[in-house]
């Protein structure tokens, strides 16, 4: 593969502009900023209103692994682990909390069905060799006493820990600027601009930012930045998730772990805000918050929770998922010269920010590719056998 | 499939080697699709028709899937005859073939289909040119007036779509087996190899299969699993098996034993 | 208040005479692959999209295949 870094032999360090100015682009740039670099993020919105607001910021390599997918398990963990003290690093830049919280996580049956259910789940995570501990009914409850009497078994993973994500927004913002990144908000990429092979800065409106290293971190947007080749276009979807928010009296929380109901997630905030999500829908860029997305999630939530039934919903809103073909994120060098990766993060963005933010700087500072992202790069789609027929 | 080429399935004017029908939902991703499919040798997918979003992005599951399957829409989702004709003319135009995997649904708690109104959209997807796969209940009566009504197969349930809980009522589908002369298709509630096995054992035809892979916890295995099922299966029911009896019946001969 | 059509379910303002336009102004790619459209009910074959009128209170469904069972 490409990819090689130029070296400047005047500036301290490469000249990067980002595309994308989400936890990942923001993280980025702070990394490259405090190193020396001079960098630019454009933002076609307001900063991190995306994927990285809309995120509930659970950190759960455990409970949510899915079949199939080991090597991205291995990611999962592996970022988990770094999460405590790059929270305490990020926290120490920007002067503010980012309300880490590490309760660990709890997933609840309450039918026969949903028991059925949680037993296949508990083997698949014990087969992953992940620490997870079966709960009595009664047990669980012990734990969440406002669980619902009709709670039939749980499983609780203590190492999947939660932040609060627009905290990290605003926390990341905030470091990068002091470290004297450059920020274009509500400033839209109109095309990367690539000579001889090399990526050479981006275009916003008529004018060229000159770069040596383009990254490329615009979530469920980034198949969709003009000017990249075919090879280099991730190939990546929005998946529409509907979230809704509740809340509770801070000094007196309904739950303090994150709890999985069947048919949602609950994330409990320091200050008093349930997070609830969320719905999967392919369905593009809609940006419809609909009657039955919310009916499912607040039934499904009263179901297991019934004490949710005075609580304000204070807020609505959709996100969108930046998901490739097999839902692993696409990292690292491209087949455009300098054009790095930092997208496609599907539901794992926030979890996956310290290694993909450390991992992509570092190669962008010193290229090298740490051995952890190498599966991830996007040559793993081209590739594919069947994306070649498909493409024929 | 060993003998395959000499045992195809037939449906309509088509053969198939595989006598599996294999859904494209339900994966833990876009990619483990692809290879679960692929590795189930499965040639029939079905996909459901639902609408575009007016804002962009993505693309088709038939985008990814590539051009080597017989790609059969279905009308799931749907509760009415009225919205499953038109969801059957929209897969046709849409995807340029005229089979359809008829499905009306009667609630969302059993996902049962609905038999007055599937008779109704059978009837008249019939009339209009389709060749027509109604998933219905393993009611041999309900199956036989499919027949009646010119559908080109019958997709009796095994068990509620997704629960996995196999085949239950065994002597419905011999009953439906020996009473047709469609290919009969268990449809919905295949939760493992076995539960395919015993449907090739009873002498259906051919098996759909879904959550049963999807769902799977490997569902790349599963599909390999449900492969060597159907094979199994078929060939066991082309074997023939043995009477059961109450009684042992030595298979050495009794003569010549040492010590007598 | 003026004509307005229903689009996927979506009422909005008629500003479109045929379907073609209409798919235009709803930014649907033309050339697409597995794109279907009904108007009231009864599919417009792609070739008949540029003609087909569209009217107010019309009940227009634009589907394309998704993964499913």
């Amino acid at each position: 593969m490409t990819g090689e870094i130029p070296k400047s032999p005047t500036a301290p360090g490469p000249r990067v502009a980002i595309i994308g100015g989400g936890v990942c682009g923001l993280g980025i740039g702070w990394r490259l900023a405090a190193a020396g670099c001079r960098v630019e993020v454009f933002e076609r919105d307001k900063t991190g209103r995306a994927a990285s607001w809309a995120a509930a910021g659970m950190l759960a390599a455990r409970a949510e692994a899915e079949p199939l997918e080991d090597t991205l398990l291995e990611l999962n963990l592996k970022s988990q682990r770094m999460w405590p003290e790059w929270a305490q690093e990020v926290e120490a830049a920007a002067g503010m909390a980012l309300d880490y919280r590490d309760e660990g996580t709890l997933i609840v049956a309450v039918t026969r069905d949903d028991v059925e259910q949680l037993h296949f789940h508990h083997e698949l995570l014990r087969g992953f060799g992940l620490e997870v501990e079966w709960l009595s009914g009664a047990e669980t409850r012990r734990r969440e006493p406002f669980l619902s009497p009709k709670t039939s078994a749980g499983v609780y993973s203590a190492g999947d820990h939660q932040v609060d994500n627009r905290k990290l927004v605003t926390a990341l913002e905030l470091a990068y600027l002091d470290a004297g990144g450059a920020l274009y908000e509500e400033t839209e990429v109109t095309r990367v601009e690539i000579a001889n092979g090399a990526a050479r800065g981006v275009f916003a409106g008529d004018e060229l930012h000159e770069a040596d290293v383009v990254v490329l971190a615009a979530g469920a947007w980034s198949r969709e930045i003009p000017g990249l080749p075919a090879s280099a276009r991730p190939p990546i979807r929005p998946i529409k998730g509907q979230m809704v928010a509740l809340q509770m009296d801070p000094s007196a929380p309904l739950i303090r772990h994150v709890v999985w109901v069947p048919g949602a997630y609950l994330a409990p905030r320091l200050d008093g805000r349930l997070i609830i999500g969320a719905t999967v829908e392919e369905k593009g860029f809609d940006t419809d918050v609909t009657a039955g997305g919310v009916l499912n999630l607040l039934l499904n939530t009263w179901e297991a929770l019934p004490g949710i039934d005075e609580l304000p919903l204070v807020e609505s809103w959709v996100g969108f998922r930046p998901t490739s073909r097999d839902d692993a994120p696409i990292l690292g060098p491209s087949p455009v010269e300098g054009l790095v990766m930092a997208t496609g993060h599907h539901r794992n963005g926030i979890l996956l920010a310290p290694i993909t933010i450390d991992a992509v700087s570092d190669y962008i500072l010193k290229g090298r590719l740490d051995a952890a992202v190498r599966p991830f790069g996007i040559d793993r789609f081209r590739l594919s056998e069947v994306e070649q027929r498909g493409a024929a | 499939m060993s003998n395959a080429l000499a045992d195809p399935l037939t449906i309509a004017d088509k053969s198939f080697t595989s006598r599996l029908l294999i859904g494209s939902g339900t994966y833990p991703n876009q990619q483990a699709m692809l290879d679960a499919i692929r590795e189930s040798g499965a040639q029939i997918v079905t996909v459901a028709i639902r609408r575009i979003s007016l804002d962009g992005g993505g693309e088709t599951v038939l985008d990814a899937l590539g051009g080597d399957y017989t790609i059969l829409p279905n009308t799931a989702g749907c509760y009415t005859a009225k919205d499953a004709v038109l969801t059957a003319q929209l897969g046709r135009e849409a995807l340029e073939t005229n089979w359809v995997k008829l499905e009306v649904i009667g609630d969302r708690e059993t996902l049962y289909p609905d038999t007055e109104h599937l008779l109704t959209a059978a009837e008249e997807l019939v009339r209009d040119g389709f060749t027509v796969l109604p998933y219905s209940t393993d009611d041999p009566i309900v199956c036989r007036k499919l027949e009646d009504v010119g559908c080109a197969a019958v997709m009796p349930l095994g068990s509620p779509i997704g629960s996995g809980m196999g085949l239950l009522n065994p002597y419905n589908l011999e009953i439906i087996r020996a009473q047709t002369a469609l290919p009969v298709v268990v449809d919905a509630g295949i939760g493992t190899a076995s539960d395919v096995v015993l449907a090739m054992e009873l002498g259906c035809d051919a098996v759909m299969a879904a959550s049963a892979v999807g769902r799977a916890r490997d569902p790349v295995i599963m599909a390999r699993a449900i492969r060597h099922a159907l094979e199994a299966g078929r060939l066991a029911y082309r074997g023939g098996r043995i009477p059961k009896k109450r009684h042992g019946e030595a298979s050495s001969p009794g003569r010549g034993v040492i010590g007598t | 208040m003026g004509d307005s059509i229903s689009v996927n379910g979506i009422e909005r303002p008629l500003t479109d005479k045929t379907v073609g336009e209409l798919l235009a102004t709803e930014n649907v790619d033309l050339d697409a692959r597995f794109l279907a459209v009904a108007v009231n009910g009864a599919v417009v074959p792609r070739a008949e999209w540029n003609a087909a009128p569209v009217a107010a209170d019309d009940d227009v469904e634009i589907v394309r295949p998704a993964p499913g069972g």
